[in-house]
């Protein structure tokens, strides 16, 4: 019971992360009671927050759903808060209470400033890139698939590429096949699942990857060598550089074309 | 196809349709708004995606014949739905027309969403889950087929992935890419933020609505709170607003940012009010369409309507009201068992 309050605990810091967010929510909250108690829909929104918190924190409630749902993302509960209509009312709740339409501004003024602070701004999380193809995968590999579709002319191949690549191949061109996917899901066999983890280990072996590339039938290969001595090790095990694409280097194998 | 008709036909398929398909729901309904007909649309779409893509997809169907008749059935539920409201219109006489009151806050509030619609659409937030969620979209486009094929790799599924095959919703992303002409990518990372992000204010706007209903000053600043506790939700990956802005193209955020909430909206005005407001049937599509978009909805859609039940039990010791959410949750529970039999 104990590690389950602790774990809804630590999912909670997790869930708020560096804001202030759970502090406005509060404040919200006290707020509605002080202010908006006279409204239905305040204050159903406040007890039912109350509630699901509640549950939330409950070992009880909380064993049982994390059965349901998985440990792992429990947090995803606590996406049945009403965080924002909360918070936003109960703002707007403060606010309204003025007639004056100067202090209404300048409150609203101060309250969206203890937002800011309390946040982070979306550009400032580095959410966003700028990108220059219309299908918003990252530039490289978009270039990637388009210097494979060019060389392989509408012929069918196997693709093995690294963690990175592999999660975009297919969200750009879906006629390009993979021997696996992201995290290497989709492996067919024990081959497969080594190349993978060859690929994808800190410093890949070339003899190692074109072995295994060879065995898996891979007609290309997509990934950032980490050094001279792979693209030395590649060529020998059959498959020749067909481009670069930033750091990135296209492997060719003529035999599986 | 020219980029203008594309465009044509996703607004035509992502906004006119769903609207015009609301007004089969409000038939002679008292309570309706623009916004509430274009929410309604929504659940009554998902509803008819779900219950068509899950039968056709054990059918072993291929994604065109899923493409037609679901685009009949959302044609001729538009079809209807404009009738209904040109009826109603009509039979309402030319009384007064209701003008949507605004304050100088509102349009503020109004910069600020059409700000971050074109952020969410124009700039591009790699997400590594795309690999499963688009791919699966791009892979049912290219191979005509639906959920057969791993979108990882491109070859056959030797196990369907019991954990997603339930809530469908990248098969919905390649029906709509079908119907629009676009790529499925290109309506993930561009239309659908602009689509649902809006949504998402349209949900947050009947709150206002209902919170603060003789106030306009009032409704605009909580817009404007909406849209700046949205825009800073970057203080951590894991809550809904940081979903809604980054990803809203995968079920999971959608449901998150734009269903949770109007789930929750719905409720209190059909469970937690003594006269409800909407129909049981808006609350039960709700529950499906959050069924649609993750496997996840399908027991947070649960938790959320059980809370309410008791709210409701406690406010009002009604019985049928409790009976009524019960069946509302009933789409959860039978999805719930039918994974469990199949995982």
């Amino acid at each position: 019971m104990k590690e389950i309050v602790t774990w809804a605990v630590t999912i909670w810091d997790m869930y708020w992360g560096n804001g202030w967010v759970q502090y406005l929510l509060a404040l919200s909250g006290i707020g509605i009671l002080i202010l908006g108690r006279k409204k239905g829909i305040a204050l159903r929104l406040f007890f039912y927050t109350v509630l699901l918190l509640g549950l939330f924190f409950c070992p009880v409630s909380g064993r049982v759903i994390m059965r349901c749902i998985g440990e792992s993302v429990y947090w995803r509960v606590l996406w049945l808060l009403p965080t924002v209509p909360v918070i936003a009312g109960g703002f707007t709740e403060v606010v309204s209470r003025s007639k004056n339409g100067i202090l209404q501004a300048v409150l609203t003024a101060v309250l969206v400033g203890a937002v800011v602070i309390s946040g982070t701004g979306m550009i400032k999380a580095g959410n966003f890139e700028r990108v220059y193809n219309h299908r918003q995968v990252p530039d490289e590999i978009a270039m990637i698939c388009n210097k494979i579709n060019a060389d392989r002319n509408k012929r069918e191949v196997r693709i093995a590429a690294d963690e990175y690549a592999a999660s975009y191949i297919r969200v750009y061109d879906p006629s390009l096949k993979m021997v696996y996917g992201r995290r290497g899901y989709g492996a067919a066999d024990k081959t497969i699942k080594n190349l993978y983890k060859q690929i994808t280990s800190e410093i890949p072996d070339g003899k190692t990857v074109s072995d295994l590339a060879n065995t898996a039938e891979c007609t290309y290969v997509v990934m950032v060598p980490p050094n001279e001595k792979f693209l030395q090790d590649m060529e020998n095990g059959g498959y020749r550089i067909l481009d670069t694409v930033d750091l990135y280097y296209i492997f060719v194998c003529e035999q599986y074309r | 196809m020219n980029m203008v008709i594309k465009c044509l036909l996703a607004a035509l398929w992502l906004l006119a349709v769903p609207w015009a398909a609301g007004g089969t729901v409000f038939y002679k309904s008292k309570k309706k708004s623009m916004g509430m007909y274009l929410l309604a649309g929504y659940l009554l779409m998902f509803s008819v995606a779900e219950l068509m893509i899950l039968p056709m997809m054990w059918a072993k169907l291929s994604l065109h014949i899923l493409e037609y008749s679901f685009a009949g059935v959302m044609a001729v539920a538009a079809v209807a739905g404009f009738i209904f409201m040109c009826r109603e219109k009509r039979m309402s006489g030319n009384g007064e027309k209701k003008h949507m009151e605004t304050s100088v806050y509102f349009w503020i509030a109004a910069v600020l969403i059409i700000f971050q619609l074109a952020v969410a659409s124009f700039l591009a937030h790699m997400d590594a889950d795309d690999a499963f969620y688009v791919a699966t979209a791009t892979t049912s486009v290219h191979t005509d087929t639906i959920f057969s094929i791993n979108p990882y790799t491109g070859y056959a599924y030797a196990h369907l992935p019991s954990r997603y095959v339930l809530s469908p919703f990248p098969v919905f992303l390649a029906v709509v890419s079908s119907l629009c002409g676009f790529h499925p990518a290109i309506v993930a990372h561009m239309i659908f933020p602009a689509v649902f992000i809006f949504m998402a204010y349209v949900v947050l706007y009947q709150y206002a609505k209902k919170w603060f209903p003789e106030q306009k000053n009032a409704r605009g600043i909580f817009m404007i709170f909406c849209a700046v506790l949205i825009w800073f939700s970057g203080y951590s990956i894991y809550n809904s607003e940081n979903f809604q802005m980054i990803r809203i193209w995968q079920g999971k955020a959608c449901l998150a940012s734009v269903f949770l909430p109007l789930l929750l909206y719905l409720g209190c005005c059909i469970i937690l009010e003594k006269q409800r407001e909407y129909t049981w049937l808006l609350l039960l599509m709700a529950d499906i369409s959050c069924c649609l978009l993750s496997s996840m909805g399908i027991i947070l859609a649960c938790i959320m309507l059980v809370v309410l039940m008791v709210m409701g039990l406690v406010r009002f010791r009604s019985l049928e009201k409790a009976a009524c959410t019960a069946l509302c949750c009933l789409p959860s529970l039978i999805l719930g068992a039918i994974y469990i039999v199949i995982r």
